[in-house]
């Protein structure tokens, strides 16, 4: 017996000696406190902080133990002995303190409580596994009727704006999907502050592939951040919803009503709001979605970027970003369901609604030119504009949507998705702006009305079928999709131009502009992928695409009647362009056979036929080209959390034809494009690299990322400005300089004490060439930012967080190297919670932004404050009064851009201050909504 | 009959008392397990992502003919810093097994030393017989406060992390030096009598501890089956069940528990 328990000492002594062979030892004596006994008793060393069990051993016959081959730090040692009281003590090893002698350690024979140890048995918040970060929704504190919103909050490396868009590790989430599906068409805050928190079970981030991709597996380098909201189990069933309706001072209002079903095989959204405060709450990126296409729609990157009409849709936004005042009212319904054993499904919405904004913007900007030996006034190398705008927006918008998903086997897929959008659209706008030189010297004067209407119309169906193979890896796939567009619009254009050293002096625009275009896609798109060997495999795809397009515009000047029916043939034309598009390509993946390797090879050619025809003059351009995008990815699991990933494309730009042969217009009279036949493609070369690592059960999580991108034979504007200021703008090719862009972005969370803290730093920069009067200028812009987060909670009691964080930008341009446009800024914001007695809470958030002075512009301070005091009433908190008080200093924002030969600065008319008093009741039907014990 | 059964089970009851009771150290003897089942939640984890609907109904068919929880019975045999940990067959005729789920079933045989810090498993897997030699499993372990009485020892909580993400709740006490335990769980300050992995639907608990001396002899590594190292193994599992997805996921991960 003797020899035994010697041996399990000894074979403790050689297992730690083994693991590490560090310094750090403890020893003692183990004696009854009464007798002075010896006692033979477990000895178990645990972190203090987290309860890990780090050694243990067992003391011998005579009452001494060790314990040696520990690392440095913080312990408790942990001594038990089934019939004696546990004793527990903390002790800390370090290059100090290598060896810690307990003495003679005292035990009881009777019990006592375990409370120096510190146990934390909270679910791991944040694990990144590869491309997926998983966040558990059981360990962040949920109040009653909270939103996912606000446990988003609380994820470290997650970042809410106002307007409720998501960042995590510095990358919007684009997408956001409930168990896997989509809902409203990913409407972003249909998610986030329409379902509870309390009903979440996990949310996972990560980049969405293509339907098509993700099903074969061949990459086609379409990426998506998404956000996943997984659904409790026990929460899939019931109804909940929220009705508020809040009133302001300054006539202001707010109102909403959302109502959700989920059963089973169903879900059934309806939603309703009206608002003129800007919190519309369920605003839409509408812009993205408008005449783009459905997740399964093929896209080629067929290098011909740009539109090839000048869009017209700049203020076709209904999300509201802050500028001019709003009113808005939304409606729509969502429906899903599966049946046939979940083989079937449908998911429908439609939404509908109107928007109307009203604006009015000043615009200081300042433009520096290159010497230039014809001008005798070196004030004139400086270009000042100012420009006072005032709009009038008005949208009305239905958008509908079916997606048919059948499975009939496991190893067959159809998909088959329509959507339609129609919109009517109103923009109104008069403009003045003053352009003058160095010495405050009037150059021009213009004074502009714009009067337009039109409708939109968008249809877009696909279509993707897969089909899996018995044999492992071999896939075959076919998409096709459709896209249209058609939109006619009148424009009434009224333009006078002043310019003093002009003969003559005056020059006047005054036409009625009507307009009609359309666009038909239609794509196919064919992949197979066959396996090589064991390891290897190969993906194929063949792709065939085909757009017909026309655009007729129309200018006519105003007769002696009054009417507008004299043609302006100079500012009409009537195109029609066809473009085919074959596209070949093929991936090699190959797979180690332990699988923590990856690594993909390939390229794609495209070989595109574009012709133009002028329908008035019937002359014909046509333009071929072959594009070649080339790709490989590398992926390597170092361990099962502990990730590096590598990755580079590339791509040619092929130019666009209003850069070869742009339609004459007369909207921007002082702003000139001239075509350039000479133009050649682009060649682009991206590449990054990230690595990330996390520790599950120490909450701590290291992310990082780079990337490098430069061009060959890159595309640049050269803009020539004659005496009047007017500019004119041609394209050419940069042959002997290359710009690039470049980043890195590096984020660490952990906890400290009681607080989260989380800590990222991240460098953006580019360097960029245009021509300036035919002179070549290369601006260096390099922004560098770091950001400390703290935040801490306890429920029901208060919720704190503070972050901020310096911003440095460095601004070079090669022809003004005197000047210099460097500026320190800072980013910073303070949140607290407190709950007072008497369900009352009061919470405030101040965000403060600073930019500071660069030449002639002076520093933009912004710091904006609000607060709130709400009251809840009824056991389950679900009927809440509140006062807001938004913008409480009053603050009118502005915005301030640095360009590469000088700067614009914007300032906008907003709400400012205002105060709401709301009513809200939220309702639920659930089992239980019960808060999760923390 | 009552009679006799309160008789006995206060002989097996003073029986443990007194291993309990007293101050002496437990370091040999046998260890009877009952392995505990949730049948039905298992199934589903058979069902595939997406799930196969032809599943979807046989489980839901299963679920109503099948009782939901199934127990097995297995001993753990130890002594002189060995172990030996070995399934007993099934004997109840209620049992069917869906699937061949991996949970459903005792498949492994566990010979572990502690003088060197090594385990020898027999696995059956598929209808094949491995002997996987390994070092004695890495778990993270994070001792709690709680405590649990389990078959008259006093027991100690202990949540583990076992092949990084699977979550264990165990107690053992400290009543019985020898950090073993059922299965390949092993590695706390003391014997392992109480094992569950919450997410797996399952869990050990000791039903009765023998104090007594084991014959060297009797604590002997399995011998029969193919050699193979574990990573071996996991590529050999993972190549044969890679196009199962979800479910070669969830087997793969039982078997190399």
């Amino acid at each position: 017996m003797k020899i035994a328990i010697a041996s399990i000492v000894l074979l403790f002594a050689f297992v730690f000696s083994c693991v590490a062979q560090t310094p750090y030892s403890i020893k003692g004596v183990v004696v009854d406190t009464v007798d002075k006994a010896k006692i033979r008793a477990t000895i178990t060393v645990i972190n203090a902080k987290d309860s890990i069990l780090v050694k243990f051993a067992r003391s011998n016959t005579d009452g001494t133990f060790t314990v040696t081959g520990l690392p440095a730090g913080k312990f408790s040692l942990w001594i038990t002995h089934p019939d004696y009281a546990d004793h527990t003590e903390n002790f800390t090893l370090d290059a100090t303190n290598p060896t810690h002698d307990f003495g003679s350690v005292n035990l009881l024979l009777r019990e006592r409580v375990l409370n120096e140890v510190k146990i934390k048995g909270a679910p791991i918040a944040l694990r990144i596994k590869g491309d997926t970060s998983i966040i558990d929704a059981r360990a962040y504190v949920i109040q009653p009727n909270d939103k996912v919103e606000d446990l988003l909050k609380q994820v470290p490396g997650m970042a809410v704006d106002k307007d409720g868009k998501v960042t995590f590790m510095g990358e919007q989430i684009k997408k956001y999907l409930v168990d896997g599906e989509e809902f409203f068409g990913d409407d972003p805050l249909l998610v986030t502050r329409n379902l509870r928190a309390d009903m979440v079970d996990k949310m996972q981030v990560y980049d969405r592939k293509s339907d098509q991709a993700s099903i074969t597996g061949i990459d086609d380098g379409v990426k998506v951040k998404t956000l996943n909201v997984t659904l409790r189990e026990d929460k899939k069933n019931g109804m909940f919803g929220k009705v508020s309706a809040g009133a302001g001072n300054k006539g202001l209002y707010n109102g909403q009503a959302m109502l959700n079903k989920f059963k089973g095989d169903y879900k059934l959204s309806v939603y309703g709001t009206t608002a003129n405060n800007g919190d519309n709450g369920l605003g839409d990126d509408d812009a993205a979605k408008l005449g783009t296409q459905s997740t399964t729609t093929v896209t080629f990157d067929d290098g011909s970027t740009g539109t090839y009409f000048g869009s017209g849709d700049d203020y076709d936004e209904s999300y509201y970003g802050g500028s001019g005042f709003p009113s808005a009212r939304t409606g729509g319904v969502h429906y899903d369901t599966k049946w046939n054993e979940k083989k079937q499904s449908i998911n429908t919405n439609y939404k509908i609604g109107e928007m109307a904004l009203t604006n009015s913007v000043n615009t200081i900007s300042q433009q520096n030119l290159p010497a230039q030996p014809t001008t005798i006034d070196p004030a004139d190398n400086i270009l000042n504009r100012t420009s006072d705008r005032n709009s009038y927006n008005h949208t009305f918008r239905q958008r509908g949507d079916v997606t048919f998903q059948s499975n009939p086997n496991p190893s067959t897929s159809l998909k088959i998705a329509v959507d339609g959008t129609f919109k009517n659209i109103d923009n109104n706008s008069s403009n003045g702006s003053t352009l003058t030189n160095g010495d405050g010297k009037l150059l021009t004067r213009e004074t502009q009305t714009q009067r337009e209407s039109g409708q939109q119309k968008a249809f877009n169906a696909s279509f993707l079928y897969s089909k899996k193979f018995k044999k492992p890896n071999r896939v075959f796939s076919w998409n096709v999709s459709e896209t249209y567009n058609e939109n006619t619009s009148t424009l009434k254009f009224y333009s006078h131009i002043y310019t003093p050293a002009n003969t003559p002096v005056d020059s006047i625009i005054d036409q009625n502009k009507p307009t009609v275009t359309s666009t038909s896609v239609l794509n196919s798109n064919i992949t197979y992928n066959e396996p090589l060997s064991k390891t290897l495999s190969l993906g194929l795809n063949y792709g065939l695409g085909f757009n017909n397009s026309s655009a007729d515009r129309e200018s006519f000047n105003r007769s002696g009647s009054g009417n507008y029916d004299q043609l302006d043939t100079r500012f009409s034309n009537n195109y029609k362009f066809n473009q085919v598009l074959n596209q070949l390509g093929a991936v090699f993946s190959f797979t180690s056979t332990d699988t923590k390797t990856t690594f993909t090879v390939g390229s794609k050619a495209s070989k595109v036929n574009f012709k133009q025809i002028d329908q008035y003059t019937a002359k014909v351009y046509k333009r071929d080209f072959i594009n070649w995008s080339p790709q490989a990815r590398f992926q390597r699991k170092l361990s099962a959390s502990e990730f590096i990933t590598m990755q580079y494309n590339g791509g040619n730009s092929q130019p666009t034809i209003d850069q070869i042969q742009p339609i004459r217009v007369n909207t921007d009279p002082l702003n000139i494009v001239v075509g350039n036949p000479n133009l050649g493609p682009s060649f682009r070369h991206n590449m990054s690299a990230y690595y990330n690592t996390s520790q599950a059960i120490t909450g701590k999580s290291f992310y990082i990322n780079a990337y490098y991108s430069f061009s060959a034979n890159s595309i640049i504007s050269n803009i020539t400005y004659d005496k009047f200021g007017k500019s004119t703008t041609q394209y050419r090719n940069l042959s002997d300089k290359m710009p690039r862009n470049y980043g890195f972005y590096s984020n660490l969370s952990r906890k400290i004490g009681e607080f989260d803290a989380n800590i990222y730093i991240s460098i953006n920069g580019n360097t960029s060439y245009s021509y300036s009067n035919n002179v070549l200028n290369q601006s260096d812009n390099t922004t560098y930012r770091t950001s400390l987060r703290l935040g801490t909670y306890k429920a029901k009691k208060y919720n704190f967080s503070i972050s901020g964080g310096p911003t440095y930008n460095f601004s070079k341009q090669s022809l003004q190297a005197e000047r210099n446009y460097n500026s320190a800024g800072f980013n910073g914001g303070i949140y607290f919670g407190l709950y007072l007695p008497a369900k009352f809470q009061l919470s405030s958030n101040f965000d403060y932004d600073y930019q500071g002075a660069v030449q002639n512009a002076p520093a933009v301070s912004q710091p904006m404050l609000s607060a709130s005091l709400n009251r809840s009433f009824f056991k389950n908190e679900s009927l809440k009064l509140s006062v807001t008080g938004n913008n409480l200093l009053d603050v009118n924002p502005n915005n301030r851009n640095i360009t590469a030969t000088g700067f614009t600065q914007t300032n906008y008319a907003t709400i400012r201050r205002y105060f709401m008093v709301t009513l809200s009741w939220d309702f639920t039907k659930f089992g239980t909504t019960n808060t999760p014990a923390n | 009959m009552k009679k006799i059964l309160a008789i006995v089970s206060c002989m097996l009851l003073a029986n443990n008392m007194v291993l309990a009771q007293g101050a002496r150290m437990v370091t040999s003897g046998v260890i009877e397990f009952e392995k505990k089942v949730n049948m039905h939640t298992i199934a589903k984890q058979e069902l595939g992502t997406p799930p196969y609907s032809y599943r979807v109904l046989e489980v839901e068919e299963y679920k109503k003919t099948v009782p939901q929880f199934m127990t097995f019975t297995s001993k753990l045999t130890f002594g002189d810093n060995k172990s030996l940990f070995t399934p007993l067959p099934v004997s109840s005729s209620s049992y069917v097994n869906l699937y061949d789920n991996p949970m459903g079933m005792q498949l492994n045989t566990v010979y572990a030393d502690m003088n060197t810090n090594s385990l020898v498993a027999q696995k059956e897997i598929y209808g094949d017989l491995f002997i996987v030699k390994d070092s004695t499993r890495k778990i993270t372990w994070r001792l709690t406060g709680e405590t649990q009485e389990i078959a008259g020892f006093t027991c100690r909580r202990a949540n583990g992390i076992i092949l990084d993400s699977v979550y264990l709740v165990a107690f053992y006490t400290d009543k019985i030096w020898f950090s073993g335990g059922p299965e390949s769980f092993t590695g706390l300050p003391g014997m392992i009598l109480k094992l569950a992995i919450p997410h797996e639907n399952v869990v050990w608990t000791a039903t009765k501890v023998t104090e007594q001396t084991v014959p060297a002899a009797t604590l002997a590594p399995p011998k029969k089956g193919t050699s193979i190292s574990p990573k071996a193994l996991y590529d050999k599992l993972k190549d044969h069940m890679k196009d199962w997805n979800s479910i070669g996921d969830y087997e793969l991960k039982i078997f190399m528990l």
